[in-house]
């Protein structure tokens, strides 16, 4: 008897329930070992960049919420900058300070939610449900502060919209003093654990050379052995004055990506400390700047400040007529926006440089040659969001 | 921080001798404190040949493509390719400028960065440009079976695609119809 083996065309997605969100993937398959694989994106496209040609700067802040839904904070703070950056503005320093501190809890939160998901798609239930735990916390955290528990809205071009609340410093503390000790619960959990070290050392393997030449970001990078971060090649909002390192890998594989992400959350920790020592006081948003909007008391009670609110509502600012590239480092890697200025009200063109979207195009080099199976470590790993890969 | 004009002029000055009448301009921006990013045009008959010079570039090959997008500008000629190169190793990054046409195909970067596969997927699906010598050239976020290409100003911000009864017919392409509704001041 003979058996007839040839190769096999699989779709996987966009229902399936470990691709996060939308992805599907053609997956040509030679047994069980994946001879090519063809990612399709673009299920959650709702035109992002089109949105923000025909409106206003300061409309487009809630949008960005809705990039990287997992660590909006982070998302809202590149795009101010971004705004800041082109307008020649400086947010004061304790706004910056806030900012940092959101971006850099939004960091830890993001990642918590890569852990819960990694490990549970790989089989590991316990560490979802700790992760989730600690998430919580940081996310009543950010509803103290915005009002809001997902799609915070928080940070305003030249600052951020409210002050902290009372008794946020001590809630923080109180979780940077429990945090690493529930990290090191979930290195318990996985880092030494046999099954999780072979489901995840040697899969996906993305060299140094093949990681650059395509142009992933963030915690891929780095667990490819490069050592780069926005946060300390271009710094931004004061990223300078703290200190801490960057985590690399050379495994290049999932497990070497696995280390990076839990090492970045102890630095994420380290920052978050210098922040609340060095928090300055003072204004939260400029307010002689004749970008920004002024207090609500003061809308209410002087005539020019009502005017120069309506004015900024209704036709925005006058920008200066330039193109700029701002970016930062986000806890899937690096987002920019590349806005092109005309000197009106509106952005006449703005490019949104998503890491997730560059990330997926990366996918089928870590899967050739890898088993079926493995395709759900190795998305894991990549940990990427549609809202942002598909805008 | 090592001194960022430096670096970029002798960038520059590189790539000058080597394509004497590839660049057509030079542009510094500095805005606020922003760090100087320099940017450059080039003519679209060089542009592959000045972007393989950058990545080999002897002093830190730039061998990092951060975006590649386009630019619809409404002027002769109407697109403008925009590549924005990094060098990781030294830190520095560069913007090329490209204006193309709207009907020739441009000849496909992929070989050098494979970053560029869905940047310029999204470029073709967003403004129509073609890429020469790109592996898998398709749309990528619109349907497959999709009319127009949404980024560039002409296309309509309302309607159907199914139909075209909201456009007028009597108007440049593009335009909204009228409401009869509207009550002039």
């Amino acid at each position: 008897m003979s058996i007839e083996s040839r190769e096999m065309l699989i779709n996987m997605g966009p229902q399936h329930p470990s691709t996060h969100g939308v992805l599907r993937i053609i997956l040509k398959l030679n047994g069980e070992k994946i001879a090519a694989s063809e990612p399709d994106v673009g299920y959650l496209h709702r035109g992002f960049e089109k949105l923000a040609e025909n409106m206003l700067y300061h409309q487009f802040i809630p949008y960005t919420d809705r990039l990287d839904y997992i660590a909006s904070m982070n998302n809202n703070q590149s795009y101010v900058i971004a705004v800041e950056k082109l307008l020649g503005i400086e947010a004061p320093p304790r706004a910056q300070a806030i900012r940092v501190i959101m971006s850099e809890l939004g960091r830890i939160s993001s990642h918590l939610v890569w852990l819960a998901t990694h490990a549970l798609d790989i089989g590991a239930m316990t560490v979802f449900l700790y992760c989730f735990r600690e998430r919580e916390t940081i996310i009543d955290l950010f509803e103290e502060t915005s009002g809001n528990r997902l799609n915070y809205n928080y940070s305003r071009i030249g600052g951020v919209a409210f002050d902290l609340p009372e008794g946020f410093k001590d809630n923080l503390r109180k979780f940077l003093d429990i945090f690493p000790e529930k990290l090191g619960e979930y290195h318990r959990l996985l880092t030494k654990n046999r099954i999780w070290m072979s489901r995840t050392k040697g899969v996906g393997i993305l060299t140094r050379e093949q990681a650059i030449n395509w142009g992933v970001s963030g915690p891929v990078l780095r667990g490819s052995g490069v050592k780069w971060d926005i946060r300390k090649a271009f710094p931004y909002d004061g990223y300078e004055n703290y200190d801490f390192d960057i985590p690399t890998d050379d495994a290049c594989d999932v497990y070497g990506r696995y280390l990076v992400r839990m090492e970045e959350m102890r630095q994420s920790r380290r920052i978050l400390q210098q922040a609340l020592k060095h928090l300055p006081d003072g204004k939260v948003i400029l307010e002689d700047s004749p970008y920004v909007s002024p207090s609500k008391e003061k809308i209410m009670t002087e005539n020019f400040s009502l005017m120069k609110h309506m004015v900024l509502t209704i036709k925005g600012m006058h920008t200066p007529i330039a193109t700029l590239y701002s970016a930062t480092e986000n806890p899937k890697g690096e987002l920019g926006f590349y806005i092109v200025a005309d000197g009106s009200g509106k952005p006449y063109k703005l490019k949104i440089r998503a890491p997730s979207f560059i990330n997926i195009s990366a996918m089928p080099t870590m899967l050739r040659g890898n088993y079926l199976a493995d395709v759900i470590a190795v998305i894991g790993s990549l940990d990427f969001v549609f809202g942002e890969s598909d805008r | 921080m090592p001194d960022t004009g430096n670096v970029m002029a002798r960038t520059v000055e590189y790539l000058r001798k080597l394509y004497p009448s590839a660049i057509t301009e030079v542009e510094r921006l500095r805005l606020g404190r922003v760090r100087r990013d320099w940017t450059i045009s080039v003519k679209q008959f060089y542009a592959y040949r000045i972007l393989k010079a950058l990545k080999d570039y002897p002093e830190g090959n730039y061998d990092f493509l951060v975006f590649a997008t386009a630019v619809d500008t409404q002027k002769d000629p109407r697109f403008k390719l925009v590549y924005l190169i990094r060098s990781i190793k030294m830190a520095r990054q560069i913007t090329v400028e490209v204006p193309v046409a709207d009907d020739l195909p441009v000849q496909s970067v992929y070989e050098l960065w494979h970053a560029a596969d869905f940047d310029e997927r999204e470029i073709y699906d967003m403004y129509g440009i073609v890429f020469n010598g790109h592996p898998n050239f398709k749309r990528i976020l619109m349907p497959e079976d999709w009319d127009g290409f949404p980024l560039r100003k002409d296309y309509p911000l309302k309607g159907n695609q199914f139909s075209n009864t909201y456009l007028d017919r009597k108007l440049p392409k593009g335009q909204l119809k009228q409401s009869k509704h509207v009550r002039m001041p």
